[in-house]
C-alpha cells in the first residue's frame, strides 16, 4: 500500500489548518457565502438537499482496513451512521455539520486521506481498475502510475481552474473494469513491439447531456512520457475549450468539434514544445511507489480449488457466491472478491459504520489488509486464499455483505437523485430497490445472466445510465418524475452508448418496463447468450415492440 | 398561489422555514404562508437572514392549492419529510440514529 511522505503529509495538514481558518472566518460572517463556497467546494464540502455533505477520495479505489476503519469512525462520529461509495471511487457522508468539517478533515488526513479535487473544475480523484495489482489479466499495476499522475495533478497551479472537471481514469487490463472510455482522459497500460510499457491514450470521453465513447488519441504513448503528454493535452484544452458555456466546456465537447486526428495533432504540437527531461517520469520514484504496492511473496496453491469445491458441494449459496463474486487471481490459490453493496432492497452503494468496521477487519484476516472500492459501488477484498473463502463468505453473510449478485439483474448502479441530490430530476434509489426486490430470487437472477441496469437522476448521468445494458433516466415532466429507458450501453472494453427506447414511463410504468424488457430477452436468447449478446443479435425492435406497442 | 420561504442553516445544514416573527423554524407545520404579492418582502426577509449569516440558499416554495398546506413539488416535499428512502427524518441532524 502506498503511504504519504513528509510533503503529502505537510500539505495535508496545511490544508486541514488553512480550512479550520476559512470555516471560522465564515461563522463569524467575516465571508459571505459566495466568497465560501468555492473555498468549501475545494475541501469536498457541497451543500445538498438535506445537509452538507462531503465527499472524501478514495484514491484510485485503493483503502487500507485502517482507512476503512476511519470512514466508519466518521460515519458513527459526525455523520448517522453510515456512508455511500459512489460511481467515481469516493465516498460521501451526507449529513455533516460545517462546524465538525475542518475536524473530520484532520481525522481523515491521519490516515492519508482527504477531499482535495473531489470538487471543482480541477483534475479529480484519478481512478483505476479496482481489481490492480491482484488480476490475472493485468500487463501492470495501474495505481503506480494513477499515483504519479496524482502526485503531477494535485493542486497543480496550471490545471486548477480549466474550463471544466476532469476525470482520468487507468486500467492495467485488456478487460476494462474503470470504464476509461467514459472519462476525459482514459489510460490503458499497453506493451509495444519492442516490448516497452506504454500507454493507449482515449481522449474526450465522457457521460452526461452529451455522451462520447473517447476515441483513441495515441496508440501507443511511452510510460516515462506519460506527465509530459497529460501536459500537452490538457493545455490544448485549457486554451480552446470552452468557457462559455457550461454544456460545452468538457473536453469531449472540443475533441468533437476539433475531431480526435486534429485534436491529436494539437497535442503532439504542445507536446513537442515541452521539455522531455523536465517532465519525464522519474525510473527511481516508479521503482519506489512500484515497491510499496507490490505484493507480498504469496504461495502458490493449486490444490486450494479442489477443497473449495467439497465446501460448495455442501453449501450452494456459497458455490452461488463463488461463481459471481469471485474472480482469478494472478496467484494460483487466491481469488479477488466482490463485497456487493447491494443487498436486495437496499440503498446501492450505502455501507453502515459496523459493516465497514467488519470489512476492515475481514481485509486484515482474508486480504492482507486491503480493500478496494469499484465505480459499480462495491467494495473488494483483493488478495483472498480460495481455501478462506467459505469463512469469509460466512463472515460476510453475518453482516448482510454476502449477496451473490455481482455483476447480475440486482447489481445496480444507482445515482443519490432526487433523495439527496440538489441537481435531480427525480428519485434513483426507490428504482433500484423496487427493481432488485421484483428480481430477488438468485435462481432468477442466475437465469437472467450479466445484466447491468444503471440509473441516474438527471442528465448529469452519475448512476453511468448510458453505459447499462438497461439504462434509466429520471426526467421532470411538470413536476411529475418521468423515467426515460436506454438499451445497449457497455462500460467495458466495448464501451458503448445505450438508446432510447422511446417515450418515458412513470414510477410503476418504469418497473412494469424492465420486466417486460428482461422477459423479451429471455424468450428471444439462445442457449448460453447474454441479454447483450441477444440485443445485439436482435437489435432494439422486439423490445420496442413488446414495450410500445400495447399501450 | 401561496408560497413558504425555506433554506439550509449555515451551521448544521439542516432545513429550516420562514415562520412568523422572521424566525426560522425546522417544522414546516410553522411556516408563515406568503401569498404571491407578498412574495417579494419574504424573498427579502429571506436575503436579510442570508446576510446575518443565520441560513443560506432561501427561496420560495411553491404549495398546492387548499389546505393543510403542502409543497407543490416533490423535491420540496422530500426536503420537508427527509429521504424517501433509509430510516432518516431530517430533523435529528446532529448525531447518529438511535
Ligand atoms: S445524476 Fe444528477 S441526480 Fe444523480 S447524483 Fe448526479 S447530479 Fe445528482
Amino acid at each position: 500500500m502506498y503511504t504519504y511522505d513528509t510533503l503529502d503529509k505537510a500539505l495535508l495538514n496545511q490544508r486541514v489548518a488553512e480550512f479550520r481558518e476559512q470555516v471560522k472566518r465564515r461563522i463569524a460572517g467575516e465571508l459571505t457565502e459566495d466568497q465560501f463556497k468555492p473555498l468549501r467546494l475545494m475541501n469536498g464540502l457541497y451543500l445538498q438537499t438535506h445537509a452538507y455533505m462531503l465527499r472524501v477520495a478514495v484514491p484510485y479505489g485503493t483503502l487500507s482496513s485502517d482507512q476503512m476503519r476511519k470512514f466508519a469512525y466518521i460515519a458513527r462520529t459526525y455523520d448517522r451512521g453510515y456512508g455511500h461509495f459512489t460511481t467515481r471511487q469516493n465516498i460521501q457522508f451526507n449529513w455533516i455539520e460545517l462546524g465538525s468539517t475542518p475536524d473530520i478533515l484532520y481525522d481523515l488526513s491521519e490516515v492519508d486521506l482527504h477531499a482535495i479535487q473531489t470538487s471543482g473544475n480541477c483534475i479529480r480523484n484519478v481512478t483505476a481498475d479496482p481489481f490492480a495489482g491482484a488480476a490475472a489479466d493485468e500487463l501492470d499495476d495501474p495505481r503506480v502510475w494513477s499515483e504519479i499522475i496524482r502526485q503531477w495533478s494535485t493542486l497543480h497551479p496550471e490545471f486548477s481552474f480549466l474550463p471544466r472537471k476532469f476525470k482520468i481514469a487507468v486500467t492495467g487490463a485488456d478487460a476494462d473494469r474503470a470504464a476509461i472510455k467514459f472519462h476525459d482522459i482514459g489510460l490503458k497500460i499497453v506493451r509495444n513491439d519492442a516490448g516497452d510499457l506504454g500507454f493507449q491514450v482515449f481522449v474526450g470521453g465522457g457521460q452526461g447531456r452529451t455522451p462520447f465513447v473517447a476515441p483513441l488519441i495515441r496508440p501507443f504513448l511511452p510510460a516515462k512520457d506519460i506527465l509530459r503528454y497529460l501536459d500537452a493535452a490538457l493545455r490544448v484544452y485549457n486554451q480552446h475549450g470552452r468557457r462559455d458555456n457550461i454544456y460545452k466546456a468538457r473536453i469531449k465537447i472540443l475533441v468533437d468539434s476539433l475531431g480526435a486526428d486534429q485534436f491529436s495533432l494539437d497535442v503532439e504540437r504542445e507536446f513537442e514544445k515541452l521539455d522531455p527531461d523536465l517532465l519525464a517520469v522519474n525510473e527511481k520514484e516508479v521503482e519506489r511507489i512500484r515497491d510499496m504496492f507490490a505484493l507480498p511473496y504469496l504461495r502458490p496453491d493449486t490444490d486450494a480449488q479442489a477443497g473449495l469445491e467439497q465446501a460448495m458441494e455442501q453449501s450452494n449459496p456459497l458455490r452461488r457466491w463463488c461463481e459471481t463474486n469471485t474472480e482469478v487471481h494472478k496467484v494460483p490459490g487466491y481469488a479477488i472478491a466482490t463485497v456487493s453493496l447491494k443487498p436486495v432492497g437496499g440503498i446501492p452503494g450505502d455501507a453502515t459504520a459496523d459493516q465497514m468496521d467488519t470489512v476492515a477487519d475481514l481485509a486484515d484476516r482474508y486480504s492482507l489488509g486491503e480493500i478496494r472500492v469499484t465505480y459499480t459501488q462495491n467494495l473488494v477484498l483483493p488478495h483472498v486464499r480460495v481455501a478462506d473463502l467459505p469463512l469469509l463468505w460466512a463472515a460476510l453473510d453475518q453482516i448482510s455483505l454476502a449477496t451473490a449478485n455481482a455483476g447480475l439483474v440486482t447489481d445496480i448502479i444507482a445515482c443519490p437523485g432526487l433523495d439527496y441530490c440538489t441537481l435531480a430530476n427525480a428519485r434513483s434509489i426507490p428504482l433500484a430497490q423496487r427493481i432488485s426486490e421484483r428480481f430477488a430470487d438468485l435462481d432468477a437472477q442466475h437465469n437472467i445472466g450479466p445484466l447491468d441496469i444503471r440509473i441516474s437522476g438527471c442528465i448529469n448521468a452519475c448512476g453511468h445510465h448510458h453505459a447499462g445494458h438497461i439504462g434509466i433516466l429520471g426526467v421532470d415532466k411538470k413536476g411529475v418524475e418521468l423515467y426515460q429507458l436506454t438499451l445497449g450501453g457497455q462500460g467495458n472494453r466495448d464501451s458503448a452508448i445505450g438508446k432510447i427506447l422511446g417515450p418515458g414511463f412513470d414510477e410503476d410504468g418504469i418497473i412494469g418496463a424492465v420486466e417486460n424488457v428482461i422477459a423479451t430477452y429471455l424468450n428471444m436468447r439462445t442457449i448460453g447468450e447474454t441479454f447483450s449478446e441477444t440485443l445485439q443479435r436482435k437489435g432494439h425492435s422486439p423490445f420496442k415492440e413488446r414495450l410500445y406497442d400495447h399501450t | 398561489m401561496s408560497y413558504v420561504i425555506s433554506a439550509n442553516r449555515l451551521l448544521s445544514g439542516s432545513i429550516v422555514f420562514l415562520a412568523a416573527d422572521e424566525r426560522w423554524s425546522e417544522q414546516f407545520e410553522d411556516a408563515h404562508i406568503f401569498s404571491s404579492d407578498e412574495l417579494e418582502d419574504a424573498h427579502q426577509i429571506g436575503q436579510r437572514a442570508e446576510k446575518c449569516n443565520f441560513v443560506i440558499g432561501s427561496y420560495a416554495v411553491e404549495l398546492k392549492a387548499g389546505t393543510p398546506a403542502v409543497p407543490k413539488r416533490l423535491k420540496d416535499s422530500i426536503r420537508r419529510t427527509g429521504p424517501t428512502v433509509g430510516d432518516h427524518n431530517p430533523r435529528t441532524l446532529g448525531g447518529p440514529e438511535s
